[in-house]
Parts: C-alpha cells; structure tokens; sequence
C-alpha cells in the first residue's frame, strides 16, 4: 500500500515535469518580447552604439534564440534570475526575502476562507433554503463580485479611518517593531518562537485586514464548491444505501458525503489558491504589503523586466508544486485518480 | 391470505413529486401486502413507481418528493410516523433493501468489507475484530472466492455481479425480517441473474426472510414469487397469487404484461408489445391510468372511484378495473 | 420551453429580472453616458477639488475636481468595451479551436489541448499581467491579454459539446445526405453548441471586466485622465486614508455591481438554458 503511495507520487512528480517546461518556456518568450532593448537599458541614455553592442554582446542577446535559449536554462539551473537594477540585488535573493511575506498572507487567507467556506457550504447544503443556506448564497454572490483592492479600500476605510481599530495599512509590521528573528519568514510564527507577543500582536494586527480581504474573495468559490459538491452527493446512490441502512446521519454525513465531496473541495482550494497568488499582487499594493506582488509591480512600473519575469516564473513554479500537492492529496482520497 | 396481520403493509399511499413543471402524482393510493416470510413481486413498466414506492416505505425519498396521503408499517411500527432514530433502528436491521445499480449503490471511496463493517457498528456491539471477521464471513456466505481479499476492495475494483453480491451481503449482514430487492438482476448477464436470483432465494429460505421484489420482468416475478401486484403509472392494478395471474389474469394491462413476456416455447412472433405508453403523469389523470392506452376502454372507466377490490371468487385476488377480462 | 416553466424559474429566481434591469442601465450608460453626463468628466477645477457628495455633485469630486458622478457614467463605455471586445475575441477563437479539436479529435485535439494546458499552467491574473508587459502597455493589449486567460474555457466548453455530437443521429444524417465535414460542423453541430457558449459569455463578461480593471488598478492598460473604474479607484485609494471615502467608492461600486449583473445573468441564463444543473 505504501509503495502505492510513492509510485502515484512519482508518476505525478514526472506528469508535473511537462507544466514545468511550458511555463519555462513561455517565460523565455515573453522575455524576448518585451518592449524596448536591455542592452540600451543597461548601456544607459548616454552609451554610444558601440558601447550598447558591447553590451549586447556580454548579455549573450546577439545569439541565436535557441542558444540563448540554452543559457537561460543554464542560468535557471544555477537559480540565477538575473538583477534587478532598482534594487541591485539578484532577482532570486529579492524574491527569497519577500515570499514569505506573501506566503504568510496568502495562507492565512486561504485559512479563512476554508474555516468559514467549508462549514458554511456544508450547513447550506443540509439545510437547504434554511437562513444559513440565504446567508451563503448572499456571501458567495458578493464575493465573486467584489473587486479585492475595492475591498480592501472599503475594510481600510471602516477599520483603520472610522473605527480606529486597525494600525495604519503600511507593511507587515508596525514602525516601532523591528521584525523577529528569521526562522520561517512567517512574522506571526517568528514573533511566537521568539516568545515576542507584542510583535505578533502587531503582526497579526497588521495582517487581519488584507488576509480577510483575500480570504472573502477566496471564501466564494470554497463555499459554493461545497455545497454544490456535498449536495450532489447527498442525492447519490451510495449515501441513499448509508441511509437505507440506518447508519446515524453523522455517518452518513463525515463517512459517506464528506469524504466524497473532499476531491472537488481539494481541487477548488488548489484553484482558489492560484487566484489568490495573482490577486495577491492587487492586495498587495492596497496594503503596502512588502511581497514578491507589489516587488513585481514596482519592478513593471521601472521597467524593470529581470524581477517580473522572476516573479512569473517563481509563481508558476509554485503553482504547478501546489496543482502536484492536490493531485496528490486528491489520489489519496479517492483510489479511482491515483491510477 | 389469513387474517393475522402481515409482517409489512402500505395503504393507501400517494407520493406527489415537486417539479419545474408543477406536481407530478408519481403514486396513486396504493395498496401492497407482504406476510413474514413471502416472497411478493411488484411488476411494471420501466418508470411506473416501483422505486419510489420502496424509498417511500424506507423513508429515502428525494427531497422533492412528498407523501401525501397513506400509511406504511412494518410489523407494530408505523415507518411514515416514526421517529428518525427509531426508523434508523429498524432499517438495515429488520427492514433491508438492495438496490437497482450496484455499482453506484456502493461507496466508491470505502473497502466494499468496511461498508459491511458500518452497518454491523450501527446494529450490533460486535467488536472491531469480531466485526471484521463477521464482515468477511458475510461476504463468504454471498459466495464471494477470497472473501478477505475482498474485504480491502473498492467497488470500481469489482464486476457488476460482484458489486450485487457485497450490496446483497450489506443488506443481509443483520438477518432482517424484510428485504425489499429493487431489480437485483437489471444490468447482469442472464447466468449471473439467475445466480443472484438463486443466492436471495436461499439466503431468504435460510432467514425464514420475507422478500418483497420489484422488476420488471414477469417472467422473474412468476418464478421466484408466491405473490404478484401489477403496479402501472403509479397505480396497482391487479394483485394475486403467481399461479392465479398466470393462468387467468383479469386485468387488460396484465394481460398485455403476459403477451410481452418471453417464454420458454413461445415463439418471438407471438410477442406482442403493449401499446403506447406510460401516460405523462404531470396532466390530470382519469381514474384509470390505463384506459387511454386500453383496447377496453368504455365510458365507464371515466367515472371517478375505482379501487382495487377482492374478487368475489377469489378474495386473495384483486383488480382495480371496470371491464375486465 | 413552456411558458409556466418560465414562470417556475423567474419565481425561483427572483434576481434574473433584477439582473436584466442593471444590465440595461448598463448599456445606457455606455451609450449614452458621455451625452448624459451632467458635467464634463474631463474639466478638472480646482477650486471644488475633493468636494464631499452633494446634489451639484452627486458623487463628490476627486482631487482634480473632476465630477465624479459623470466620470463613472462615462466610465461604464471603457469597461464594459474592454470586457466585451476580450470576451467576445476570447469566444471566437476558442470556439474555433474547441469546435476543431472536438470535431477532428487525434493529434488534433492533443495540439490544441496541450496549448490550452500550458495557459492553465499559469496563475491566470500573473499571466495577463507578464502578457501586457511583454506587448507593451496598452489598452489592446489588455483586451489581448484578457481574451488569452479566457479561452481555455471556451475551448473546453466547445470541444466537449462538439465531441459529444460529433457521435449524434443527426449528424450522422447530415453527413449521409453528403454533406462535407466543415459544413457539418458549422451547420449542423455548431447551433447546438450556443446555449452552453452564450452562458459561458455571459458568466465570463463579469470576470473580464474584473481582470481589465483590476490590470488599470495597477496601472497597466488605460491612462489617466481616462475615466476607467478600476484607475478611479487607483487615485482615490491614497484619499481612503484621509476619510474622502468618495473618490474610490462609486467606482469601485459600480465596478462591483457591473461583474454582479453579468453573474446573476449567467445563473439566469443557465437556468433557463440547462435545468439538469439546477438542483
Ligand atoms: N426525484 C424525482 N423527481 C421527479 N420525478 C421523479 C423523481 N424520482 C422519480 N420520479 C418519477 O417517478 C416516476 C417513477 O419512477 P421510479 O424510479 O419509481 O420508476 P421505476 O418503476 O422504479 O422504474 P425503473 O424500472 O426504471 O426503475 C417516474 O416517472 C419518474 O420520472
Ligand atoms: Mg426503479
């Protein structure tokens, strides 16, 4: 059984290798067709031609794309993205100090969503047209509606303007806090391990209101999945069987409808998960949040293209890991998908 | 019939059905009788409420469907009525059913012997290693080869007769006094129909079980059944003993039901099909729902107030029809 | 479809008329918005800059005193054109593609589906993004960007469609009475194909023109001093902070209300459209 197991997960780990090389590859053309001509960038205003060509030379871009081509795997293999002239530094260490932070958002969003998601599709699905049922239908609609950065603008100006009862939406920390010992990235979970409760309060503080604005957007979909899902299977033969038999309806419901509502549930949180890493990038830049969205953003705005496409490929990256985690969740749950 | 009461009783029962298209009147004031330890056959049509007759009487409806008039017990309890932990105490330990598609009737995520195990928790205290074993000796005794093999199988692993053979176990894994077998044969190949067939016939034998069984194949019914209740578009027309109906049934439909049976000696030629078809039962109705399609039919069958009656020679036969054969 | 399963389906769903109502306002206001307009979206004065809503101005102004009331008014064209122009280039090809791939099957299939895979490979919102900045930025290729991101769900709707009607009775009576094989699939399978494409329109219209302004809310595609929702709410998120909640709430609230009426009328659609998904 357990060689099952790791056979499925190895044949998922080789079925991923094909995502893996497109985003690759449409990564490598998008960079050749970017606007204007790195060489002049790097060259500056004031470069003669001579001095451009040279540069274009030493940049490798006067050689035949598939050569070209060839380098920019070496250099991916190397984990080079190349640099970023706004901030000087290797795309690739930018990009390792400022996922976390987005990281740290994205799940605490995702977290919420799910908390909130599952028991409210489960509830409407077993009390259809009950008040619970009207609520989730009232927060799905919305939230599949609701611009996230309008959102977050209208939470800031409730919470932050009118209430008082949240810091102001700067960053991932209060001025007067220097951030916690580095041991995940994850300030909350630094703070907790350093035994600093007055930097996770901040941190957590600071961290409400863009994760609720992500989770509500993510919460739609989760709930909406749940009830569809939960209640096909609850009008399917098999929980008509559980019920013919007299199994108690907690049973029914965990052992014979939950469980077989989990794979759509997994693959939508997989799906939610991948709006969130793109919409991260609006959420970002509402709250000033210092992650690898709002590094892209002010990279795009300078025209700076090395961080973008690092931050293209780093996302895509994760996201075909997180597409493998849910097939492979998905394959364990239901024996059918893992063969 | 004798005069103590049977083990299990549906009177007068109507279930309506709630659609885009506005009620549909799915079963019309049905009467049906089991004795403890009879076998009875409920025959009709593809779509006539065969199915929805049974959910009804085990209290598995699809939410869009409701009882709207009628009684259902089952020995001293009333299933309509009851309590829903009561009803879950009664079913699947004295009340059991099997359905029509083994296949989808079996959780697709579950060893097929831990969906026997499930009910064995429910119902008896075995302990866990006394259930598995009781759960593996239930799949043994549907004649399943390497019943502990068996037990780690998931039903998509499994022939459709297989399937059939664990639903069966599922259903027999607590002795009932009743089952009610929806089609256990549609979607087998003849030789494993008729062993399936065989298999319930036995097991029931065994239990002292009674069986109430629905199909469509009258052929079927008049072989494995004592009893036979004619059920179309909702309405029991005819009900009597195998042999009576066989010989001399009363009813035009039944009649019609015979003409279209395969049987051994009869050649295809001789076969005929009944005409029409089943009526669209979200437009008013007459009294009876065969008449639009009976070669019988006379003013008469319009009136209101036709029910199933004894026969005056006959009084374990009984038709509901105003010209009858 | 009869008329009192019509009836049964309005009364089910209350919010289709409601739907059909905003999205009528809608395309007024797009038409009509610049003519309308009770003032000119574009005159800037400074003298009534941030003013609070009022009944000279109904939505307040914005820092350039500009009325706020008419620049989403005016608003409503550049949006719902966007959304329009990437669902319905989206549409096209998709079908194209999916129709092709559904109706030949093969190495066929297998090309187009690998190309729809390699799009889905992407989180679909940083993929407009890096595909507006490779094109350069602009408002086509926001329209460019959106219609890629949206068409592996036509291809996957059509291809499925067509692949299952590809096997059907009538086609095989079309193709006996000698029609040839592009006149079949675009006279006889495609007409069937629409409810379920028309549907697909309708429900993507909404995340379209989400996608488009949330592309200009970071300042890729349309410039100011266009009025466009999702910049609007860009200029008035830094007064959000000083309490002039009105520069970016009503078009941030008419963006919302837009994707609303395009969702509420995909639910519609597909009622009437498809009772089997309707439980
Ligand atoms: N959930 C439901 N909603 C609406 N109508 C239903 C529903 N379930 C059953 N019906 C209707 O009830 C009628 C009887 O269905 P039922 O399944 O009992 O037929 P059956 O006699 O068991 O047929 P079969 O031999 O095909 O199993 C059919 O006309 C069917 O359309
Ligand atoms: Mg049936």
């Amino acid at each position: 059984m357990n060689t099952r197991i790791f056979s499925t997960i190895g044949s998922r780990l080789l079925g991923a290798l094909p995502s893996l090389a497109a985003v690759i590859v449409v990564t490598f053309v998008i960079m050749r067709l970017l606007p204007g001509d790195p060489a002049a960038f790097f060259a500056g205003p004031a470069a003669s031609a001579e001095a451009v060509e040279q540069i274009r030379e030493q940049l490798g871009l006067n050689r035949s794309l598939p050569v070209q081509f060839w380098d920019y795997l070496g250099d991916l293999a190397q984990g080079d993205f190349g640099q970023s002239f706004t901030t000087g530094q290797p795309v690739a260490a930018d990009l390792v100090s400022r996922l976390p932070a987005s990281l740290e958002l994205t799940i605490v969003a995702l977290l919420i969503a799910v908390v909130l998601g599952l028991p409210l599709g489960v509830l409407s699905a077993t009390r259809p047209n009950s008040w619970v049922d009207q609520v989730t239908r009232l927060v799905t609609t919305t939230g599949t509606c609701l611009p996230t950065f309008f959102t977050g603008l209208v939470l800031i100006y409730v919470f932050y303007y009118l209430l008082g009862w949240s810091p102001a939406p700067l960053g991932r920390l209060d001025l007067m806090y220097s951030p916690p010992p580095e041991v995940t990235g994850f300030y909350t979970i630094d703070a907790v391990l350093a035994g600093d409760w007055e930097v996770f309060r901040s941190a957590l503080a600071q961290l409400i209101l863009p994760a609720v604005t992500l989770g509500f957007f993510a919460l739609a979909p989760l709930a909406r999945m749940t009830r569809a899902g939960l209640l096909g299977v609850l009008s399917s033969d098999y929980v008509r069987t559980a019920r013919a038999c007299g199994l108690s309806s907690r049973v029914v419901l965990t052992r014979y409808a939950l469980k077989n509502t989990l794979v759509p549930i997994l693959n939508t949180m997989g799906m939610v998960f991948s709006y969130l890493l793109g919409i991260n990038v609006l959420v970002e830049k509402v709250f000033a949040w210092p992650g690898v969205g709002s590094y892209a953003l002010e990279a795009l705005v300078a025209s700076d293209y090395a961080p973008v496409q690092g931050f293209v490929l780093a996302i895509a990256v994760l996201y075909v890991l997180l597409n493998l985690s849910v097939d492979i969740a998905c394959g364990l749950v239901d024996r059918r998908l893992a063969r | 019939m004798n005069d103590e009461k049977p083990l299990f009783e549906v009177t007068d029962l109507s279930v309506k059905f709630h659609t885009r298209l506005g009620e549909v009147a799915v079963l019309d004031h049905i009467h049906l009788n089991v004795g403890a330890g009879e076998t009875v056959a409920v025959v009709g049509e593809s779509g006539s409420g065969k199915s929805v007759m049974a959910f009804a009487a085990l209290g598995i409806l699809d939410p869009a469907g409701k009882v709207t008039s009628g009684s259902v017990r089952f020995a001293d309890h009333d299933l309509l009525t009851l309590r829903k932990a009561a009803l879950d105490d009664l079913r699947g330990r004295e009340l059991a059913m099997i359905f029509q598609a083994p296949r989808t009737a079996l959780n697709p995520i579950l060893p097929v012997g831990r969906q026997i195990e499930d009910v064995l928790a429910r119902h008896s205290d075995l302990s866990r290693s006394d259930r598995r074993d009781a759960a593996v000796a239930q799949l043994a005794s549907v004649k399943i080869t390497d019943p502990a093999k068996r037990y780690h199988n998931f039903p998509y692993e499994l022939s459709g007769g297989m399937c059939q053979r664990v639903m069966i176990a599922i259903a027999l894994a607590c002795k009932p006094r009743l089952l009610i077998a929806d089609e256990p044969t549609t979607g087998l190949d003849v030789t494993t129909q008729v062993v399936i067939m065989d298999l319930i016939a036995e097991l029931a034998a065994a239990n002292g079980m009674a069986t109430l069984l629905i199909t469509h194949d009258l052929g079927l019914a008049s072989d494995y059944c004592a009893r036979i209740a004619v059920m179309h578009a909702g309405q029991i027309l005819e009900s009597a003993s195998a042999r009576t109906l066989f010989k001399s049934p009363r009813h035009p439909y039944t009649a019609r039901l015979f003409a279209a049976t395969p049987r051994p000696g009869a050649t295809l030629e001789s076969l005929t099909s009944i005409p029409g078809q089943l009526p669209d039962l979200r437009q008013p109705q007459p009294p009876c729902r065969f008449s639009t399609r009976c070669e019988r039919v006379q003013p008469g069958c319009t009136e209101p107030g036709l029910v199933l009656t004894p026969m005056p020679t006959d009084s374990a036969h009984l038709l509901a029809c105003r010209n009858p054969l | 479809m009869e008329r009192r399963e019509l009836v049964y389906l309005l009364k089910q769903n209350p919010l289709t008329p409601l739907a059909i109502i905003m999205f009528a306002v809608l395309v007024f206001a797009a038409l009509f918005g610049s003519v309308i307009s009770p003032h000119d979206p574009f005159a800037s004065n400074t003298a009534d800059a941030l003013q609070a809503p009022s009944l000279t101005y109904w939505f307040g102004t914005d820092q350039l005193g500009r009325d706020i009331f008419s620049r989403v008014l005016v608003g409503a064209q550049t949006d719902l054109g966007i959304a329009l122009a990437a669902v319905l280039l989206a549409a096209a090809v998709g079908t194209f593609l999916g129709a092709t791939a559904g109706f030949y099957g093969g190495r066929t299939d297998a090309t187009i589906g690998r190309f729809t895979d390699i799009v889905m490979a992407f989180p679909l919102f940083v993929l407009a993004m890096a595909i507006v900045a490779a094109l350069g930025n602009s408002v086509i290729n926001v329209v460019y960007a959106s219609a890629i991101i949206n068409m592996p769900f036509y291809v996957r709707v059509v291809r499925s469609e067509v692949a299952v009607l590809r096997g059907a009775g009538f086609v095989e009576a079309a193709r006996l009475s000698g029609n040839r094989n592009p006149r079949i699939l675009w006279l006889h399978i495609m007409p069937s194909v629409m409810p379920p494409l028309v549907v697909q329109m309708s429900l993507n219209m909404g995340w379209s023109m989400l996608n488009a302004a949330s592309l200009s809310f970071i300042g890729l595609g349309i410039r100011p001093p266009s009025p466009e929702w999702g910049i609007m709410v860009a200029d008035g998120a830094q007064y959000i902070i000083s309490g002039q909640w009105w520069v970016a709430f009503f078009p941030g609230l008419a963006l919302t209300l837009a994707v609303l009426c395009f969702n509420l009328l995909g639910d519609g659609l597909r009622d009437i459209i498809d009772p089997r998904q309707r439980k």
